[in-house]
């Protein structure tokens, strides 16, 4: 079993980050999400780069998730969750 | 410098009936109409030593509280607050004209200085440093505030934090004003205070009695004067409970500020900048209390350490 997930694609994040996670403001959306330390590094794992601010140019990104552990699958809810991926 | 104090009833009294006066409270000026008699015994109470013009003059805000219409000026008795002559609440009975003016005023501000991160907190400042107390409605920051401003803190608002600049020079704004009371916390503040002064007691609003302690004159005089965001408390008073002191995160306290914000959405990139900026230069604590002394003291202890 599989799900293939997308970064949003206007994605534009404003981030910084605090000792309890990291604080996102997302540009597109005028959202502000706290992501857990953990989350968002697996987060910035599926991008090429990790920039202070993420710009949208960056391009789509596709992951092909394989579901292989709870904490995994919570990773990903919280970021599906906070809009910054999507479900293709 | 003219205050209120210095005007005669009937100056007063004429120069709100013609839309003359002004009062200047910290950074902004407001041209106040009314022929209302509550109100303006309201103000006298409140806001005496505030420097006011009787003459007219620039303003920021124009505010007017009024009969909501000549049947029900003489029939139900009922006032409206209007703000460049839109009525955004519903008419109120006259005797809570003084508590509707400081209502209209919050969301004045609230709602219309978007120069400033607006968050709903109460400021006060002690040795230089700015101790914002941020809690929704129902949690004691007023009656912290009020205890704070008696002992001689300096008052910067018991409602509306105004964030200005970015770190490192991150600034609170002054806008000292009356500090809001209800019900038990008057009384509560009157016996430890005797000294204390109030504006009208207004009864049966949907908060049930409210009155307004009047700001320390020191608070009124150095209205100009900002200080750099400290601490970031937010405070609970709960029956009975011993004193607890726990640190927040920075991250958790930024997202509680937003739920606690007036034009955060409305500022967009600025703000988020401006509060992650605010959450990551000033520690934040949440306090827990039953007895006013220990909360005064824990908030003592932390400046200290802040110091250190």
């Amino acid at each position: 079993m599989e799900a293939i997930y997308s970064l949003r694609p206007d994605l534009k994040l404003d981030v910084r980050p605090c000792e309890d996670g990291v604080l996102v403001y997302d540009n597109a959306a005028r959202t502000t999400h706290l992501i857990h330390p953990e989350v968002w590094d697996f987060f910035v794992s599926l991008l090429p780069t990790n920039p202070v601010v993420i710009e949208c140019d960056l391009g789509e990104l596709t992951a092909d998730m394989p579901m292989d552990g709870r904490s995994r699958v919570a990773m990903l809810h919280a970021l599906e969750h906070a809009g910054l991926i999507m479900r293709c | 410098m003219l205050r209120l104090k210095d005007v005669s009833d009937a100056d007063f009294s004429h120069s709100l009936r013609c839309g003359n006066f002004r009062l200047h409270i910290g950074a902004f000026s407001l041209r106040i109409d009314s022929n209302v008699d509550a109100l303006r015994m309201g103000l006298r109470q409140v806001y005496p030593h505030y420097p006011v013009s009787l003459s007219g003059g620039y303003y920021d805000f124009d505010l007017a509280i009024h009969p909501a219409s000549l049947l029900r000026q003489w029939f139900r008795r009922n006032v409206v607050f209007s703000l460049s002559g839109q009525a955004p609440f519903l008419p109120m009975v006259v005797d809570h004209a003084h508590a509707l003016f400081e209502w209209g005023l919050n969301w004045t501000i609230g709602s219309s200085v978007h120069q400033y991160l607006i968050l709903h907190s109460a400021v006060v400042e002690s040795r230089g440093k700015g101790v914002m107390l941020s809690a929704a409605s129902g949690s004691g920051k007023s009656t912290l505030t009020a205890e704070l401003a008696m002992r001689g803190w300096r008052l910067f608002s018991d409602e509306l934090a105004l964030i200005d600049g970015a770190a490192p020079r991150l600034q609170l704004v002054p806008f000292p004003r009356p500090v809001s009371l209800k019900n038990q916390s008057i009384d509560l503040i009157r016996r430890r205070h005797p000294e204390a002064q109030f504006g009208p007691l207004a009864h049966a609003t949907q908060k049930g009695t409210i009155a307004h302690l009047r700001a320390p004159d020191a608070s009124v005089d150095r209205a100009a004067e900002t200080a750099p965001p400290s601490l970031i408390i937010f405070p609970k008073w709960t029956a009975g409970a011993p004193l607890r002191v726990q640190p927040v995160g920075a991250g958790r306290a930024a997202m509680r500020l937003i739920d606690q914000s007036f034009n955060y959405p409305v500022l967009g990139p600025l703000g988020f900048s401006r509060l992650a900026d605010l959450a990551q230069s000033a520690p934040a604590w949440e306090i827990e209390y039953s007895s006013l002394d220990d909360a005064v003291d824990a908030l003592d202890d932390l400046l200290a350490d802040d110091d250190a």
